[in-house]
Parts: structure tokens; C-alpha cells; sequence
């Protein structure tokens, strides 16, 4: 997904572009269009307005005098919200992982619940690797932890089959567990750590199951 | 100093930088000042517009795409600007240099003279090695040369500080030069115009044209994409080439009439004007008469050109004659009459009859009655040349026959013979004479028979028989295929006559009383010599059977002489005269062997040709090649050569006559190399002596 701020200053480059044409035949004394000079001015005037918006709502105190600055700007505010999503999957994963440790799984049969509970382990070792993971570039599908078994235990294989794809290529054991799972087997329990926590708190959580 | 396009592309481009700096401002997403980048766009289009007009108004074609086009297109027009400002300060620096060349100081003092000429020489050398700079920077300060000499001469050291720098830094030799002249001194003349070079630009108009005054325009065929026309014509502008003003002036001085008459025929006068050789020559001998064959009529002013006049006034306007010998008187039918009684008297003439003068010049004219020419009093240079055919075809028919000089009788003889004259006619007389027999012929009466009228009618007629005769003769001679056979076998036969022209009157002459023959027929061949040349042109086109080898029409010897009457033969438009009895044609051998040897040889001679003759006769020319220098210095002018065409068609003994300088030696190298067909006197080629004119034109 492009970021906003190249998308704006994108038309804005157009739109001055379109200016400059005119200006460069100016310089070599050739006629212009008057109408379409002052057409791509105004557009211009629109973007450069809206660019200026995206960048005060990301950084209101943001400044800058030219388009290298500008330019700059935009690519901090391109990294902050790099990080900002990464950590939201970071913290995502984090939090499934947590849930998925505090529960267990119950079944009649002592032999299927000890299968059912290694797979749950292996799926929080999944997930608790890839929150590790600097670059966090694979998105966990699904909605937040409390719900997520939920979803997972309904999804269908002709409906859904892009996301068990996603999730059978990014999170392969916690697609093997949920595979296996019923959500009537699930028995929830209390996560130590919240979700919310920094990137530490991953590391920590990591080092909780890791001791486990 | 920058162009003007410059200057507006440096305009263009502060607008614009302008409107950049808000577009920089735009691109980076930063508010502008819409006011500002309004008004300097608008500043920028205007400027825009404003080098499209410069640009358009030195080059109307131009067009471009772009901002590397336009700078490459505006650096050229500079460029070319830029040779033409330096053509400019080349030009104005020659044009003085050719202002002082063409001009002369004059001060009282000869020394004084020398040295003004001396520094006048290094001004020029100063000024040629200024021009002759490629890049000439030099901006030589002051007016036009014309008035250049005069601006300098008034230049005064507080007013004119700024010039006079000017000068004493670049051109010190000049200052020098205007430093100690003084506007007096100096004697402008006529210099060459030159041409500036135009640079090259599509839309430039060519520039005019202007020929050098003092050399007449010749019609010349136009020139060529070189540089150059040549052209062998006369020396001399033809009439309806409109020569130069001086040239004309000159033409109208030479036939300048004291007593100028509107009764002179317009005839007349255009033949006057078609007559440019003489007034050429007239340049030289400006009172001279450089037209003997026209003639003026002292009464009544007019020129004529022919041989009859006819005077509105009562005296016929001729000329006085100059010292003449008196005129003898001879009674017109005087005849010695034969008186038996006095016997003795020698024929005396009447005294009643007009006297009759052997020359014109103290006859009364008759008002009205048509004079014609005679032997006119040879006072003036030119008279003396070769007469027309006409000319002489009237004094033969007026040249009396020479008759004995017949004493003076006495008083009362003359009536005696005069009455007995009347009553006697010749045929009488003959009778007496025959009657008087021996004694009269003794006596010596004889001669007065033989000068009377009727006798001498009688012979002349027989004369011309004979000539008739002869010259019948001779063509049949010449017609028949084995010429020379013929020759040989009738070696008693009349030969030939060689031309047509005056072919009665040598062959009269020496037909005539016999002590006179000889003398006559050795002046034949050179009256015919001169009248041959005179055929050249005539003969030139008739002689198809010898293509390379021009033949003139001179009689020489018998079997040349046969030849030439045998290619004459399609002119000749007379009747077949009558053919000689044998007796006279066996005595007219002897007669031609005298004349075949006394005619002398001529194809040792050299002839001299017209350049127009010359240029007919051409096979080969070479073009000459235009010299750099004069190229440069933009001059033009015909380089007139006298050349020997040798006997092989080869151009040899080239000299100048007349010519610039710089082109002179590129003239000579290419007529060098030009070839003719050998001119031929008798069959055998000679030399021939012609003017070539090579014309340099520079073209545009």
C-alpha cells in the first residue's frame, strides 16, 4: 500500500511538470498555451495544498523550504509510519501468541489433547519468532487475540481460501493448529502480558516461553 | 557591445528566472504568490515575443524547438553579424586606401610634394595591411573616404581628443599623413568602387552592383557562375552597349562640327555612332579627322558618308582644297587641225570651245546639280588610305586619258583649225590624212587625229573589249578542273583574274599606252593585295573545300591565282565577256608572265587581324583563374593583351596593354593556353597579329 504522501506529491509533480513544459518554451522564446499554463497552475496550487495537510497531520510542527526538504520530510514520515505498522503486527502476533499460551485445549480423549496442545505450542513459537523478527513485513490476518480462535476455528476452505493461503505460507504451524482445533476444545486462560507493550515486551514474552 | 538579441534573451531569462523560483516553490509544496507568478509570466512572454521579432527580422525562415536551437541559431546571426561589422571596417579602411591611391598631392614646392606623397604612400600601406587583417578589430574613426580627408583636416586637438587617440594608436601612418596635409594639397581622382561581400543569409537582400566608371561596358555575354566573363570584341563599346559617361563624352567630342546643321541625316549620324574605332581613336587626336570616308560639307555643315552630297545651299559645301597645282587648260574637243595651206600647223586647239580643266577644283559648280568627289587635297593624316571600290571605280571613270601635250597655237592658227574643225568632221580628217599620204605623216599631222574624240571613243571601246575578254578567259581557265594543265598548255592564254574588284582598270592600265604597262601591273597586285584583305571577311565564308586554313583573296602567281578565282567563281555576277581573238591573246602572255613575276610572295608576312576575326578562328580556351587577391580586394576589369598567333594556332609574344594589375599575369597564363586555326595567306599559314580582351567580373 503506497503511502499517502507519495501519492500526493505524485500529482503535484504532474502538475508542475506540466508548468515547467510551458516555462521551458518560454525560455526559448516559443509560443505557449495561456489556458493550460494557468489550468496547471492552479491544479498544482490544489495538490501542494493537500500534500501540506498529509504532512501537518503527521507531523504538525513539520517544516520545510524546499523539495528536497520536503522531500526528506515525507521519507521520515514514510519510516515513522513504517515502524508505526510494523509494530502493529509486531504487536499483533505478540498478543495471539500470549493468548494462545494462557489457554489450552481439552479434549476426552488425553492423547488428543496432548497433540492438540504441542500444536498450540508450536504455533506460539511461531508467532513469538516472527514478532521477534526486526523486519516485520508478514501481516497476521484475522482480528485482534480475544477473538482470533474464533475466527481461525469458522474459517471455510472454498470462502476464505486466500487467507488460509496467506497463513498456511506465513504462520504454518498456526495454521496447523487451528487446522487440528475446534472451538469448543479451546479453554481460555489469563495472559501474563498485554499486547500494547514496546518491542521489549516481545523480546520478554520470547524469553517467558523460551524458559517454559 | 552585445546584440540585441542578446540582450533579449538576457531579458527572457530574468523573467523567467522569476517564474522558476515559483515553480521550485510549487514542486516543493510551498505556497506562492500568485500575483508574482502572474506578472512575471507575463513579463516572460512579452520578452519571448519580443526575440521571436529579432530574430524573425534577421532571418525571416528561422525556427527552432528548442532552447539549444535557439542559441545556436542567435550565435550564428551574431556570428554573422559579427563578419559583417568586420567586412565593414575592411571596406571603409580600402575604400580610403583606394581614395588615396587614386589622389595626388600638390604643393607649391616639389619637396615639400615628395615627402606629403611619400607619407601619403605609407598611409596606404597602413591602411591595405589594416584590411587585410582577418579579424579587423580597428574601427577607423571619421566620415566616408570621400569626405574622410576633409574631416581629418579639421580635426582639432581639444574637440576631437577622442578620434585623434583613436588614430595615433591604430593607424599612426595615417595620422601621420593627415597631420601634415592640408585639405588644399590634395587632388581627389577617380577611385574603383568596391564591392562588399555580403554574408551569407537566406533572407539578406543581394547587394548592388556598381561598375568601375572609367571602364566602358562591352556586351559581353553574362557571366558565368565563376567569377568571370572573357570576351575577344574589340577594345571598344559597341553602339548599343551604353558606354560610361565619360567614354560617351569623349565619342561626342570626336564628332563635335563646328557649325552643327539639323540638315544632317540622321543616317549620318547613326553611322557616325556605329563607327566606335574612330572615335576611340578620336580619344587620341581629338581635332583629327578620324573619318575620311565621311565627309563634311563646309557650306551647309552636314556629314555624308557617301560619295554624293547634295547641298541645300547654293555652293557645295567642300572643302578648300589645299595648295593645288594650277590646272591645265585643254580646249575639251581640241583637235589639231589639218591645214594643208600653213602645213605645218600643229593640231591647235579651239578657243571657242569652254575650256575644259583637268582638275575639279576651279570648275564653277552648277546650284543644285549633284557634285561628285574628286580627287579631294589629302591635307589631314587619315586621308591617305586605301579608297573603296567605288572611290576608285569613279576616277577611273572620270580619269581622263592622258594625251600628249599639244603646243599652244597661235591666235590665228587656233581659229583657222577651229573653222576647219567645223567644217571637217574625223572621218573627213581621216581622208585628208590618207590623201596627204606620206607627207602628212611626215609631217606629224597624225597626231591630231589621234586626239580626236571620236578615235579616242573608238579605242576606249576597244579596250574594253579586250579586258573583257581576258578576264572571260581567265575564269574559263580557272573553271576547268586541270588547272595548272591549262595553264601549261596555253601558257599564251589569259589567266584569271584574281577578283572581282577593279578588275577592268589594272588590265586597262596596262593595255594602255605600252610604256606604262609594267608599271601599272606591278601596282595591280598591291591595290589587289589591299583589296584582298579587305575580302578577308568576304572570302571567309565561302571557303568550305580547306576548312583549317583561311584563305585571303590575293592574286600571285598563275596557279594560285587560278585557285582563288576558282573558289570566287559562285560570286561572280558578271557576264561572260566576249572571248579574244587569238593574235591578242597570244600577245596578253607575255603580259601575265611579267605580272605573275612581279607579284611579290606573301606568306612570309604577318597579318593583322580583328580580335572579332581572331575569335572566329578560335578552336581552344582556357578559362583563367580569378586571383585570390583581387578576389579579396573585390576587382574586376578587362586585361587587354596583345598576342601573335603563330603559324601552328599557338598564342605566342603576349604583351600587356592595358589592364589591372592583379589580373594581368592570370590573363596571360590562361591565353596562353588558347589555340586557333592557323590563319593561311595563299595556302600557306602565317602569323597574325590580334588584341584579346579577358574580362574579370566578379559575381554577386
Amino acid at each position: 500500500m503506497s503511502s499517502p504522501f507519495w501519492s500526493a506529491l505524485g500529482k503535484l509533480d504532474g502538475s508542475v511538470h506540466t508548468i515547467q513544459s510551458q516555462v521551458d518554451c518560454m525560455r526559448a522564446a516559443l509560443e505557449i498555451d495561456d489556458a493550460k499554463l494557468s489550468q496547471s497552475l492552479m491544479q498544482a496550487r490544489r495538490e501542494g495544498a493537500l500534500l501540506r495537510d498529509l504532512i501537518r497531520a503527521e507531523r504538525p510542527d513539520a517544516k520545510w523550504n524546499d523539495r528536497t526538504e520536503l522531500d526528506m520530510l515525507i521519507h521520515d514520515l514514510e519510516i515513522a509510519a513504517q515502524e508505526r505498522r510494523n509494530q502493529q503486527r509486531r504487536n499483533k502476533l505478540m498478543d495471539l501468541a500470549s493468548e494462545l499460551e494462557a489457554g489450552k485445549v481439552k479434549h476426552r480423549f488425553e492423547a488428543r489433547s496432548s497433540a492438540l496442545n504441542a500444536l498450540r505450542l508450536e504455533a506460539v513459537k511461531e508467532l513469538r519468532k516472527e514478532a521477534a523478527a526486526p523486519q516485520q513485513e508478514k501481516e497476521l490476518p484475522g482480528p485482534d487475540a480475544g477473538i482470533w480462535l474464533h475466527w481461525a476455528c469458522n474459517l471455510q476452505e472454498g470462502k476464505d481460501s486466500l487467507v488460509l493461503a496467506n497463513l498456511n505460507k506465513d504462520f504454518g504451524a498456526v495454521e496447523r493448529f487451528i487446522g487440528e482445533m475446534e472451538e469448543s476444545y479451546w479453554v481460555p486462560g489469563e495472559r501474563a502480558n498485554s499486547s500494547d507493550s514496546s518491542l521489549g515486551s516481545a523480546k520478554g514474552v520470547a524469553a517467558s516461553f523460551a524458559s517454559r | 557591445m552585445s546584440s540585441p538579441i542578446s540582450s533579449a534573451l538576457a531579458k527572457l531569462d530574468g523573467s523567467l528566472q522569476t517564474v522558476q523560483s515559483q515553480v521550485e516553490f510549487l514542486r516543493a509544496g510551498l505556497e506562492v504568490n500568485d500575483s508574482q507568478l502572474s506578472y512575471s509570466l507575463a513579463d516572460a512572454r512579452q520578452n519571448a515575443a519580443v526575440v521571436r521579432d529579432l530574430i524573425r527580422a534577421e532571418r525571416s525562415d528561422a525556427s527552432w524547438d528548442d532552447r539549444g536551437t535557439l542559441d545556436y541559431l542567435i550565435h550564428e546571426l551574431e556570428v554573422a553579424a559579427h563578419e559583417q561589422r568586420n567586412e565593414q571596417r575592411r571596406m571603409k579602411l580600402l575604400e580610403l586606401g583606394d581614395e588615396f591611391e587614386a589622389g595626388a598631392v600638390r604643393h607649391r614646392s616639389e619637396a615639400r610634394t615628395a615627402a606629403l606623397n611619400s607619407l601619403r604612400q605609407e598611409a596606404l600601406q597602413e591602411l591595405r595591411a589594416q584590411a587585410a587583417i582577418p579579424e579587423q578589430e580597428k574601427e577607423l574613426p571619421g566620415p566616408d573616404a570621400g569626405q574622410w580627408l576633409h574631416w581629418a583636416c579639421n580635426l582639432q586637438e581639444e574637440k576631437d581628443a577622442d578620434a585623434l587617440t583613436c588614430l595615433r594608436t591604430d593607424f599612426p601612418a595615417l595620422d601621420h599623413f593627415a597631420g601634415e596635409m592640408e585639405e588644399s594639397y590634395w587632388m581627389p581622382g577617380e577611385r574603383i568602387r568596391r564591392i562588399p561581400i555580403q554574408p551569407s543569409s537566406p533572407s539578406r537582400p543581394a547587394a548592388n552592383v556598381r561598375r568601375p566608371p572609367e571602364a566602358p561596358t562591352y556586351s559581353s555575354p553574362p557571366p558565368s557562375p565563376g567569377d568571370y566573363t572573357r570576351s575577344s570584341q574589340n577594345t571598344v563599346a559597341r553602339a548599343d552597349t551604353p558606354p560610361g559617361g565619360n567614354y560617351a563624352a569623349a565619342v561626342a567630342r570626336a564628332y563635335e562640327r563646328p557649325s552643327a546643321s539639323t540638315a544632317v541625316p540622321s543616317e549620318v549620324r547613326r553611322s557616325e555612332a556605329t563607327l566606335p574605332q574612330r572615335g576611340g581613336l578620336a580619344l587620341v587626336v581629338e581635332p583629327a579627322e578620324v573619318q575620311p570616308e565621311i565627309k563634311t560639307c563646309e557650306k551647309c555643315g552636314a556629314t555624308y558618308s557617301d560619295d554624293y552630297h547634295v547641298c541645300p545651299a547654293s555652293d557645295l559645301g567642300r572643302r578648300a582644297p589645299a595648295a593645288v597645282a594650277a590646272p591645265t587648260v585643254v580646249p575639251r574637243t581640241a583637235y589639231p587641225t589639218v591645214d594643208k595651206s600653213k602645213n605645218g600647223g600643229n593640231g591647235a586647239s579651239s578657243q571657242k570651245e569652254a575650256p575644259v580643266s583637268t582638275s575639279t577644283a576651279a570648275v564653277a559648280p552648277v546650284p543644285g546639280t549633284v557634285e561628285r568627289p574628286s580627287a579631294q587635297p589629302l591635307a589631314k593624316p587619315f586621308d591617305k588610305k586605301a579608297k573603296t571600290r567605288k572611290q576608285r571605280r569613279a576616277e577611273a571613270a572620270l580619269a581622263p586619258v592622258p594625251v600628249p601635250e599639244i603646243p599652244r597655237p597661235k591666235p590665228e592658227e587656233e581659229i583657222a583649225a577651229s573653222e576647219v574643225e567645223e567644217k571637217e568632221p574625223w572621218t573627213q580628217k581621216w581622208q585628208t590624212l590618207q590623201e596627204s599620204g606620206a607627207d602628212a605623216l611626215s609631217e606629224g599631222k597624225w597626231r591630231s587625229f589621234l586626239v580626236a574624240p571620236e578615235v579616242l571613243a573608238v579605242a576606249a571601246l576597244l579596250l574594253l573589249v579586250v579586258v573583257g575578254s581576258v578576264w572571260m578567259v581567265r575564269r574559263r581557265h580557272t573553271s576547268s578542273s586541270p588547272v595548272v594543265t591549262a595553264e601549261t598548255k596555253a601558257p599564251s592564254s589569259i589567266p584569271t583574274a584574281p577578283t572581282a574588284n577593279a578588275d577592268a582598270q589594272p588590265v586597262t592600265a596596262a593595255n594602255s599606252a605600252g610604256s606604262t604597262s609594267k608599271n601599272d601591273v606591278q601596282s595591280k597586285p598591291q591595290d589587289q593585295n589591299a583589296a584582298g584583305k579587305t575580302n578577308t571577311n568576304a572570302a571567309q565564308p565561302k571557303d568550305t573545300t580547306t576548312p583549317p586554313v583561311q584563305v585571303l583573296s590575293v592574286p600571285v602567281e598563275a596557279p594560285k591565282t587560278t585557285t582563288i578565282a576558282k573558289r570566287e567563281e559562285p560570286a561572280a555576277t558578271d557576264a561572260a565577256p566576249p572571248s579574244l581573238p587569238g593574235a591578242m591573246a597570244s600577245n596578253m602572255g607575255p603580259l601575265v608572265k611579267d605580272i605573275s613575276a612581279n607579284v611579290p610572295k606573301l606568306a612570309g608576312q604577318k597579318l593583322r587581324v580583328s580580335s572579332g576575326v581572331a575569335q572566329g578562328q578560335l578552336l581552344r580556351q582556357v578559362n583563367p583563374q580569378y586571383p585570390p587577391q583581387a578576389r579579396q580586394e573585390r576587382v574586376e576589369g578587362t586585361v587587354v593583351l596583345q598576342a601573335v598567333i603563330g603559324k601552328d594556332g599557338s598564342v605566342r609574344n603576349l604583351n600587356i596593354v592595358s589592364g589591372p594589375s592583379l589580373l594581368t599575369k592570370a590573363a596571360m597564363e590562361a591565353v596562353k593556353q588558347w589555340r586557333y586555326r592557323p590563319f593561311a595567306l595563299n595556302g600557306e599559314p602565317v602569323e597574325a597579329d590580334t588584341q584579346i580582351n579577358v574580362n574579370f567580373k566578379l559575381g554577386e
